[in-house]
């Protein structure tokens, strides 16, 4: 048959036996389970044996890509990961964009799956039809920009995926890059490819991608683009990047930190620290970075980064007295392939335990101090799993069974710090998705109007929930919260952001919010229609998002888990100091102190609204029935 | 846009207009034998980059 927008294909890689064979996709499929991540939990799903050793052989990585990358659609670039991931034990998806996903699919290739181990270090070539797993002796042991530059001028323009040395050496919190600039796969992806001894894929296409009704499409594509060339904010954004979504100088000013908070200002950044802006294939938005220091200590640096805010959230740790300082962590830190968020809450929380006495000296092996020395040395030891760092190198979850005290004390969620603090921030929809994320604290799919800092009437949410395909029908639920002050019910609404997120990300759209306010649902079913050809109603598509995401339930409690880890932080019930200001765990306005028993509350009305029992939190069998998914139940 | 046009693909391997080291501090452009400074390109470009000019004698 003649694709459109897909390519039909699957590359079925098997590392133990050195296997390249390609499977043909059924388009029934692909109408049930759509692209990058409704087909890669498809994929895993029928061939992932449950319970199984993140690190074994059998363990399984799949590579997806959204249905809309490859052509031109706005924002049209995500690579999809699914594996099951060491630092938590949970089978989850993972997100990341750049030119990978491109290139996969102008080689002819949806998906890859990676299967079994090599017996040697070896990357994976994918150039169209030409695919060969290379040695990888000479770059085995670099670091991941080092790696991604020598493969890139071995081989030309392409989208590389590769791991450091953190991810050799097994780290549960390591990270891998996408051409050294995105980062994929939190909760250790990279130790997942390290202990298959796969150090790199690259990806490289000219196939191209053809496209069912290429007129309507491009009626529709200039009317869209109009749309975003014309956003009021748009200029900004490019100039700015991510640091227009949070500014972190009020993070430092609301810690008291005014001297720092002037070295993050927008102007700094932009005589500072900007080199050059760079954006995904086909991203009309560009905010990504390039960045130089260029003046004092580390200058002549050079990193790239997904967001100017990971590095610039280095500096708000106290101990690091330097802009430049937090850069030259972070780029170590993206080097080695390790995870800044989670390198920033490990130095807190060991500073912290040291200053209790909890954690000495003697324990640690070197004296404890809150600087950039420590900083640097603690990144180094986790890395290569170094004395103290071994024990971090094995993640929260073991740094907690070392120690029971430790468990009140850390901000983790099934084994992931968390990324958003709700006492800062308020409890908005990617606040709790941390909570009931089957991966962890992790919010790839928790955005909806309460986004850090969008507030808005109830009413303004309304058209949001519009867009974002939500029926009417709930919403008098989702305004329905525990107490009537807090307005909105974030437990009922984040089971729809999930939906609209996990259909943005099966389409390989991007879900900042930059971009996703471009989009409905209505929108993307029409782009979807014009690009593969097929006719589906944008209730289908939604219904496609709801089954693929009860389908990674229904995996995760086959492994165990149940509503005993969905378990808010006990910290996040304590009041957070910063600077003079006392914050409490408070709803999205700000009205009410969440306490457990509305947190409980929240958790079983997010569960009522997926159909999920309550206790157990196994999909019901109406909802099994409804989503045709006995195959897996 | 410009494969889009001439080939009726998405494919950037085929256009007439070439980015190398794309993600580089410093990428290269250049136009292929082919290119028939139909302009869509600049037209289309996203951030400015590209901008149509009568070529000067």
């Amino acid at each position: 048959m003649d694709w459109f927008g897909y390519t039909g294909n699957i590359l079925d890689i098997d590392l133990t036996e050195n296997k390249v064979s390609v499977i043909n996709e059924d388009v029934r499929d692909l109408k049930r389970f759509i692209g990058g991540f409704g087909m890669n939990c498809k994929l895993f799903a029928d061939r992932f044996k449950p319970l199984t050793d993140p690190f074994s052989s059998k363990n399984f990585i799949i590579f997806g890509t959204g249905s809309l990358v490859g052509t031109i659609a706005p924002g049209s670039s995500r690579t999809v990961a699914i594996s099951k991931f060491p630092a938590t034990g949970a089978v989850a998806n993972s997100c990341g964009s750049m030119s990978f996903a491109f290139n996969l699919k102008q080689a002819g290739f949806d998906h890859i799956i990676i299967a079994g181990k090599s017996e040697k270090p070896v990357y994976l070539l994918i150039s169209d039809d030409h695919i060969e797993l290379c040695k990888a002796k000479e770059i085995w042991g670099k670091d991941i920009v080092n790696t991604t530059n020598f493969l890139k001028k071995k081989h030309g323009s392409s989208g590389v995926i590769a791991i450091g040395q953190a991810g050799e050496n097994l780290v549960k919190s390591s990270m891998t890059l996408i051409d050294k600039t995105s980062t994929l796969g939190r909760g250790g992806l990279a130790a997942i490819m390290g202990s298959k001894n796969l150090k790199a894929i690259l990806t490289q296409g000219t196939k191209g991608i053809p496209i069912a009704e290429p007129k309507k499409f491009n009626k529709l594509y200039n009317r869209l683009i109009e749309r975003i060339r014309n956003y009021p904010h748009r200029d900004s954004w490019i100039e700015l990047g991510m640091l227009r979504s949070l500014p972190v100088g009020m993070l430092l000013t609301a810690k008291g930190q005014k001297k720092k908070a002037r070295q993050c200002s927008d102007r700094m950044y932009l005589k500072k620290m900007k080199k050059r802006r760079i954006a995904c294939p086909s991203c009309p938005m560009a905010d990504k970075d390039i960045l130089e220091i260029r003046e004092g200590e580390f200058s002549s640096l050079i990193t790239y980064t997904s967001s100017i805010i990971n590095p610039l959230l280095m500096f708000t740790v106290d101990g690091l007295d330097t802009y430049n300082q937090a850069i030259k962590v972070f780029d170590l830190i993206s080097r080695y392939g390790l995870d800044s968020l989670t390198m920033t809450a490990l130095f807190e929380f060991i500073s912290k335990m040291n200053e209790r006495d909890i954690l000495t000296n003697e324990k640690l092996g070197f004296e404890w101090k809150r600087d950039y020395k420590t900083f640097h040395h603690l990144i180094e030891i986790t890395a290569k799993r170094e004395g103290f760092g071994n024990l971090l190198a094995d993640g929260w979850k073991k740094l907690v069974e070392e120690n029971k005290t430790f468990s009140n004390e850390t901000l983790t969620v099934k084994g992931l710090d968390i990324i958003f603090e709700p006492r800062f921030l308020r409890l908005g929809t990617m606040e709790f998705e941390q909570i009931v994320n089957p991966k962890g604290a992790h919010v790839a799919s928790g955005g909806s109007p309460t986004y850090v800092g969008a507030g808005g009437s109830l009413d303004k949410m309304k058209s949001h929930f519009n867009r974002m395909g939500i029926p009417e029908s709930a919403f008098s639920r989702i305004f329905s919260p525990p107490k009537k002050e807090m307005g909105v019910n974030v437990g009922r609404l984040t089971r729809y952001s999930e939906d609209w997120y996990t259909v943005l990300t099966s389409l390989g759209l991007c879900a900042r919010a930059q971009m996703n306010r471009f989009f409905s649902l209505e929108l993307v079913t029409e782009l979807y229609n014009l690009i593969t050809g097929f006719n589906l109603h944008q209730e289908e598509l939604r219904l496609s998002a709801e089954r693929s995401w009860n389908l990674l339930k229904l995996m995760n409690l086959k492994e165990g888990f149940s509503r005993k880890d969905d378990k808010f932080p006990s910290g996040w019930f304590k009041p957070l100091k910063m600077g003079e200001n006392v914050l409490k765990f408070r709803d999205f306005y700000g009205e009410v102190i969440i306490t457990q028993d509305i947190a409980n509350k929240l958790l079983d009305d997010y569960y009522d609204e997926r159909g999920w029992d309550k206790q157990s939190t196994y999909p019901t069998i109406s909802k099994i029935k409804a989503l045709a998914l006995e195959k897996y139940f | 846009m410009c494969s889009s046009i001439y080939k009726n693909k998405y494919s950037p391997a085929e256009a007439f207009i070439q980015i190398v080291d794309v993600y580089e501090l410093i990428p290269k452009i250049s136009f292929l034998d082919g290119c028939t400074h139909c302009g869509q390109c600049a037209n289309y470009c996203l951030y400015g980059a590209l901008e149509l000019k009568e070529s000067e004698k």
